[in-house]
């Protein structure tokens, strides 16, 4: 570590200190009682919202108009249909999140 | 990395032909480069393929085959995340939501969006932060592949291996700009592909049939580091845990037993506060319990005297398989933040945000091959995991005494890989380094030559640079920016402080910036100011985030930051927009989701708007 990097080193201290000070009660109050709430949710929950993740943004890609999505396709044969490569895109995740 | 001295001739050929083969193809594509748009956007010519691949590498570097390894050592699958989690819903995102807007507004950079959606003082302070990034990335990526490669690899000295570097990424890119960097890339992809699943199929075989059994059946290890003035050994550390009521199945010893200095110790047990049936989360628990009581009983048993302390470390292997850790985990990924912090913000914010990946999709022939080369560099990211975490699995079995997790690719390949496929895996990391570094060299270029050089340009001389001009900034640019690169090689990456910060710097725009590329195309409302306060406001909230402790419950809360920093962008765009005057219509025509438009149409409004 040479001389810049340890002067670096105070300043972070030194505003970490004065923004613990001033900050740290008013954020602790909004952010410790969403901890607390978080805390035990049931994990199985977060399987379904990660899951919802990826077979959201298939459905989304779904409702997209058709001319949106695959403009300028080069033909149109199903395997350039771009709604179809995001669903094979997203099925190894899903299964991913399935099982472990 | 003292493995590396064991290359043998075909290595070294390898490595070589590699090198000089990079060199020649770049160049190749010099002939095509006319215009400032055939450099920094390859003539808009890119076929989807080449976008995907080029995508993959410019986002994969050696860090990653090194660093996500040893994490997932110590951590598990859950790192994988970063790949899994993090990469394909903000692709989808990226190809349909952001792609289109930039393909079609022609633009060469995303601050240039961002410049044309609010105002100049959002597109410089976004191209600062990235320019300044990219270009200590060049240099760092410079220096580590001469070090860390040709340096104690092959043995060259470390002054001329930066030159020698510099001048080859610097020549094809000089030359051919974006199209020489994503051709190479496809190369360096197929090198680092076949490389990596070699090392994963070998290091099964290894392991064997029950990876995941083997895994979880393996004792809990403890890393302790004593510092004591009276003498430390094997048999002091097991006396003095057995007083404890922790019963040693091995200790390892690292570093010299007679040297000076704390002594580490790598310590296995079966931990009785840990069962089969017990939860992720109350395991994880009981391994922090034994963490606090072996530290308490090792000090308790160490003579006094000043400066005298012990620090343990311990972790299990039983939650390795578990991809979603409790909100309570003390590691970085809990659930809470790999979902809302990684997979909404900070992923997203990477794909639709960083320059380096969507300048290839700005190169695409058409929007079609923009959207497709996305998608197919989500699906090829897919199987980085593979390559990178499982590795750090197999190491658990094979290498269990290693000292850090960072150690756990370069002794696999040490244990396994034989003369030829050696000099292939290194010439894989090799590529993968050059591929960062030319992609930050020529994204750094394209920053500089239009936001930071031609914005100004822009303003003082009432007139768009024109494409010669863009041609000769940017081959001008990278002349400059390789000899700067070059000569601060050693400077920047001796400074780790610097780069840190620099990381952290742009860190902290990330929740920001997504949130007003968000408003700004999803939001006709969204105005100038409130983009910009979004901006400046939403930085300084993630600095004081960063800087207040205990707020969130992670050792290191970097994905809870990132969402709360996006969500208080957003409000705070929205509560200025609101209250500030509305965009006139044609500014913003185009820019915005909804006003779907024809290329020509598109091009015609931003030709007669850059006129006016």
């Amino acid at each position: 570590m040479n001389g810049l990097g340890d002067k670096f080193d105070r300043w972070q201290a030194q505003f970490a200190e004065w923004a613990t000070a001033v900050f740290g009660p008013a954020l602790k109050s909004v952010f410790q009682p969403i901890d607390g709430w978080l805390q035990p949710v049931y994990m199985p929950w977060a399987r379904v919202l990660a899951l919802s993740l990826f077979i959201g943004a298939m459905i989304w890609v779904w409702t997209l108009r058709v001319e949106y999505v695959n403009v300028d396709r080069p033909n149109t044969k199903w395997y350039t249909d771009l709604r179809v490569w995001t669903v094979l895109c997203m099925l190894p995740h899903i299964i991913v999140y399935l099982v472990f | 990395m003292d493995q590396t001295q064991s290359l043998e001739w075909i290595d070294m050929a390898i490595i070589l032909i590699y090198m000089i083969g990079v060199l020649v193809l770049g160049s190749f594509f010099g002939k095509y480069v006319k215009t400032g748009a055939d450099f920094f956007l390859g003539g808009r010519a890119l076929p989807f393929w080449a976008i995907g691949m080029s995508i993959v590498v410019s986002d994969i570097g050696a860090i990653d085959f090194i660093g996500v390894a040893g994490g997932t050592y110590d951590t598990g699958i859950a790192v994988a995340n970063f790949d899994w989690m993090g990469s394909m819903p903000a692709m989808v995102f990226a190809a349909f939501f952001f792609i289109p807007y930039y393909w079609r507004s022609g633009v060469y950079t995303i601050p240039e969006f961002l410049g044309r959606r609010y105002n100049p003082a959002v597109q410089t302070l976004h191209a600062a932060i990235w320019g300044v990034f990219l270009f200590v990335n060049t240099s760092l990526a410079l220096w580590v592949t001469a070090e860390k490669f040709l340096q104690d690899v092959l043995g060259w000295n470390v002054y001329a291996s930066v030159w020698a570097i510099a001048i080859i990424v610097g020549i094809y890119t000089f030359s051919g700009g974006l199209t020489a960097e994503v051709m190479t890339d496809v190369v360096q992809m197929i090198l680092m592909y076949v490389g990596g699943i070699a090392l994963v199929i070998l290091a099964l075989y290894e392991v064997g049939p029950g990876l995941v059994d083997k895994v979880r059946g393996m004792p809990p290890k403890a890393v302790v580091t004593v510092t004591s003035t009276a003498p430390v050994d094997e048999a002091w550390i097991r006396s003095a845990a057995a007083g404890g009521g922790f019963t040693l199945k091995s200790v390892t010893q690292y570093g010299d037993p007679a040297a000076a200095g704390p002594h580490e110790f790598a310590l296995r047990f079966d931990d009785p506060l840990v069962t089969p049936e017990m939860s992720v989360a109350d395991r994880e628990q009981a391994w922090r319990e034994s963490e606090v009581k072996l530290e308490k009983v090792l000090t308790a048993a160490l003579p006094a005297g000043e400066g005298n302390s012990v620090e343990a470390s311990l972790r299990g292997f039983q939650n390795h398989f578990t991809i979603l850790l409790p909100h309570s985990t003390s590691t970085a990924f809990p659930w809470t933040g790999i979902v809302f912090g990684l997979g909404i913000v900070m992923s997203t914010a990477y794909m639709s945000g960083n320059q380096s990946v969507v300048q290839r999709a700005f190169g695409a022939r058409s929007e079609w091959h923009a959207k497709s080369g996305m998608l197919f560099a989500g699906f090829l990211k897919s199987f980085i995991p593979l390559m990178v975490a499982f590795p750090g699995l197999c190491a658990v079995v094979l290498l269990p005494d290693i000292e850090s997790g960072d150690d756990a690719v370069p002794g696999l390949m040490r244990m396994l890989l034989p003369p030829g496929l050696r000099g292939l895996m290194f010439a894989a990391m090799f590529a993968a380094l050059m591929a960062t570094m030319s992609s930050a060299l020529n994204s750094a270029c394209t920053i500089w030559t239009t936001d930071l050089y031609g914005l100004p340009y822009r303003l003082i001389k009432r007139r768009e640079l024109s494409q010669r001009h863009v041609l000769n900034a940017g081959r001008g640019f990278t002349v400059a920016f390789v000899i700067l690169a070059a000569a601060l090689a050693e400077w920047i990456g001796d400074n780790e402080s610097l780069y840190v910060f620099l990381q952290t710097a742009l860190s902290m725009f990330q929740g920001p910036v997504f949130a007003i590329l968000l408003l700004g195309i999803m939001w006709k409302r969204a105005t100038q100011w409130g983009g910009l306060a979004g901006l400046i406001l939403g930085v300084c909230f993630t600095t004081i985030l960063n800087n207040v402790d205990g707020l969130f419950p992670s050792d290191d809360p970097f994905l809870f930051v990132s969402w709360w920093s996006f969500v208080f962008s957003l409000a705070v765009t929205i509560i200025v927009s609101l209250i500030t005057p509305a965009e006139p219509e044609e500014k913003i025509r185009g820019l915005v989701f909804g006003q779907v438009m024809k290329d020509g149409e598109i091009q015609r409004v931003l030709q007669t708007r850059s006129e006016d």
